[in-house]
């Protein structure tokens, strides 16, 4: 009878002490393992897509079925980041225009047609940026790499043409005349 | 080590209370601690998980297709910058190698069990008294058409810190002692009150137990309720009524039997004294040898026996005067030894070869020798009734010179609040059976002596006369042989009067 009683005090006891707190656990499975590295030598298709993030214009590479010319590529960007991007703190500055923007691939160029002036787009500068990288690094005849694409910047509702390219680092900056005329 | 049992039925009903409140409360706050801190933990892992393989997923497309070590640290970097508020630390390694990033060195355990199992693994460790979670989640390659992913070796680790996590359980623990103090003191409360309930009617009925022993045949009890309890006081009650009818019945029949010997002692007196005056002229007659002598002989003999019964009747009558309660002590200081001498003078008995007297004094004198008349003084002055003492120490004494053998010792002495007086004798001593009988009226100690000199009431008589002093009258054998019969008369406050 005694002996019960001690056992039952030292169980509960022992529950008692030990239960409280965290407590500590050997490996325990949690799920299945990530993926999406891209294949040595693979046949994937990616489409780089540029956001803004706080450490500024920042590259996402999106897994597409099929080579992504310039306006598909302009087509995933307007859709915005998607929520693992968000919650990386990435967005996009381009701002809501009255039409859709699009881009023509030519021979180692791309033609960009805005429907409105990049004067009045909100967000200014960055938003033009993540338009002239994203459709810069999409697959573009010619074999040129995406740092020597020229963009050709078409506005609506202003006459002529500038003409941009994107560099590594995700900085736009203007082409010289000289070499705009190109082939 | 054992625990002394619990006393009163109160402390029992409130430990045993107290137990099983704070054993139910122990398991209830057990079972739902674990539940809760179960729940608590494994969400926090789940999101955790989820986040890392979420942001995993997004960012692997991102590495080149054979990654350096400062493209798996910019990895590492950007999974560290999206911990946000979980604020974790991550790194990264391929297969066995060293991991690159924030994240602290990786058990090995850890990294076997994602290695092995190409499964996602977590662990909960504690560093410096702060649990942390480790997850390990290897990254296959993106998936080829429809076959499986291939593992491609590279492991991701994020470490982080379950402060939070911590003061929630703390939280827990703290709020089911919370609870359960008050439980405890609501338990002690509850258990009181079912003690007062019980024990009020075992007080009560203990009370009253107590009042009917001490005499209260009358004593009732209000029966409340429906329960044992009730029931209990119900019987209890129809016991005191059992009781109370039977002892006024024996009271009663009693006072019956007592009043019929008075009245029949009554009527006796009158034919037996004018009985008593014929048998004394009869006596005279008798002696003067005017008849013969056989006639002579029966009014001798007639005579006597007619004193006898009229001996029996006064007795008899004096034992009714003490049952009616209409004896009367008349006190008067006289001296012990006066008393005593007139008793045996009285009698006729003489002294030393009948009775033998031992008298406390001042002076040193052979008690048993002849006293001069000048001894007034040395005299013990006691305040009693004389004449009933008389009566005791007359009975008490012809009773050992009837049934002992002479010389019967009287010895007296005074302590500190009473008189005591011994009578004993030199005989046999009385029967063991007998002892506790001998002041019973009408006893005889000797069954097979069917005739007795006396009127068998002398010992009640005398017992009596004691008590209506305040005093005992006891019996009991010396150790030697004889009987000695002790008087023991208190000194001080007497009733002055009994009736």
């Amino acid at each position: 009878m005694r002996r019960h009683l001690i056992g039952c005090l030292t169980a509960v006891a022992a529950v008692v002490v030990t239960g409280c707190g965290v407590g500590t656990t050997g490996p325990t499975p949690a799920g299945p393992p990530a993926s999406g590295l891209r294949v040595p030598g693979g046949e994937d298709h990616y489409a780089q897509l540029y956001f803004v993030g706080p450490f500024g214009v920042q590259a996402v590479a999106r897994r597409v079925p099929a080579p992504a010319g310039p306006q598909r590529a302009l087509d995933l960007l307007l859709e915005g980041p998607d929520a693992a991007e968000r919650a990386r703190g990435l967005i996009t500055e381009v701002s809501t225009m009255p039409g859709r923007p699009t881009a023509t691939a030519g021979a180692g160029s791309v033609d960009l047609y805005l429907p409105l002036p990049v004067a009045r787009m909100n967000g200014g500068g960055l938003g033009v940026t993540q338009l002239v990288c994203t459709v810069a690094n999409a697959a573009i005849p010619g074999g040129k790499q995406p740092p020597a694409v020229d963009v050709r910047v078409h506005e609506k509702g202003t006459p002529g043409v500038w003409t941009v390219r994107c560099n590594a680092a995700g900085t736009v900056f203007p082409v010289p005349e000289a070499s705009s005329s190109g082939p | 080590m054992r625990l002394a049992p619990a006393r009163g039925l109160r402390t029992r009903l409130v430990v045993a209370f107290l137990l099983v409140a704070a054993l139910s409360a122990l398991i209830t706050a057990t079972l739902t601690f674990r539940q809760a801190r179960h729940a608590i933990l494994q969400r926090t892992q789940s999101a955790a998980v989820h986040d890392l393989r979420l942001q995993v997923d997004s960012l692997a497309p991102n590495l080149p297709a054979a990654p350096t070590d400062d493209d798996l640290r910019g990895f590492s970097q950007q999974l560290d910058r999206v911990g946000g508020a979980r604020g974790w630390n991550t790194s990264v390694s391929r297969g066995e190698g060293p991991g690159l990033g924030s994240a602290g060195p990786v058990e090995a355990s850890l990294r076997a069990a994602a290695h092995k199992g190409n499964v996602t693994v977590s662990e909960r460790t504690e560093h410096a008294g702060v649990p942390h979670l480790l997850i390990a989640m290897p990254v296959d390659f993106a998936a080829q058409g429809s076959t499986t992913p291939r593992p491609s070796g590279l492991i991701v680790y994020a470490a982080l810190a379950l402060r939070t996590e911590q003061a929630d359980i703390s939280a827990l623990i703290t709020a089911a002692w919370a609870g359960a103090v008050p439980a405890l003191a609501l338990a002690t409360a509850g258990a009181l009150f079912a003690a007062r309930r019980v024990l009020r009617p075992v007080r009560q009925l203990r009370t009253a137990a107590e009042k009917i022993t001490s005499g209260a045949l009358d004593t009732r009890l209000d029966v409340t309720g429906k329960d044992e309890l009730a029931e209990l006081t119900g019987t209890f009650n129809t016991m005191a009524t059992a009781l109370e009818r039977d002892d006024a019945e024996l009271r009663r029949m009693e006072a019956n039997a007592r009043r019929f010997a008075a009245d029949v002692s009554h009527e006796l007196r009158t034919p037996l004294a004018a009985m008593s005056a014929v048998t004394d002229a009869l006596d005279e007659d008798a002696h003067s040898g005017h008849l013969p002598p056989d006639t002579a002989d029966a009014v001798l003999l007639i005579s006597d026996e007619t004193r006898k019964l009229a001996r029996m009747v006064e007795d008899l009558m004096e034992i009714s005067r003490f049952d009616a309660g209409a004896a009367a002590l008349h006190l008067d200081d006289v001296g012990l030894r006066t008393l005593l001498r007139k008793t045996l003078a009285l009698r006729g008995w003489h002294e030393p070869d009948q009775v033998v007297t031992r008298l406390p004094q001042a002076a040193a004198r052979p008690s048993d020798g002849p006293a001069p008349e000048s001894q007034a003084q040395d005299d013990i002055r006691v305040r009693v009734d004389a004449r009933r003492i008389d009566v005791v120490l007359a009975n008490l004494i012809a009773n050992a010179l009837r049934h002992g053998a002479p010389p019967v010792t009287v010895t007296a002495r005074v302590t500190r609040h009473s008189l005591v007086i011994d009578v004993a004798d030199q005989g046999p001593g009385i029967p063991e059976d007998a002892l506790p009988h001998v002041f019973d009226r009408f006893s005889k100690a000797d069954a097979a002596r069917t005739r007795s000199e006396g009127s068998g009431l002398g010992l009640a008589i005398a017992r009596e006369n004691v008590r209506l002093h305040g005093g005992s009258l006891t019996a009991a054998n010396l150790p030697d042989a004889g009987a000695v019969f002790t008087i023991e008369l208190p000194l001080a406050p007497m009733r002055e009067d009994a009736s």
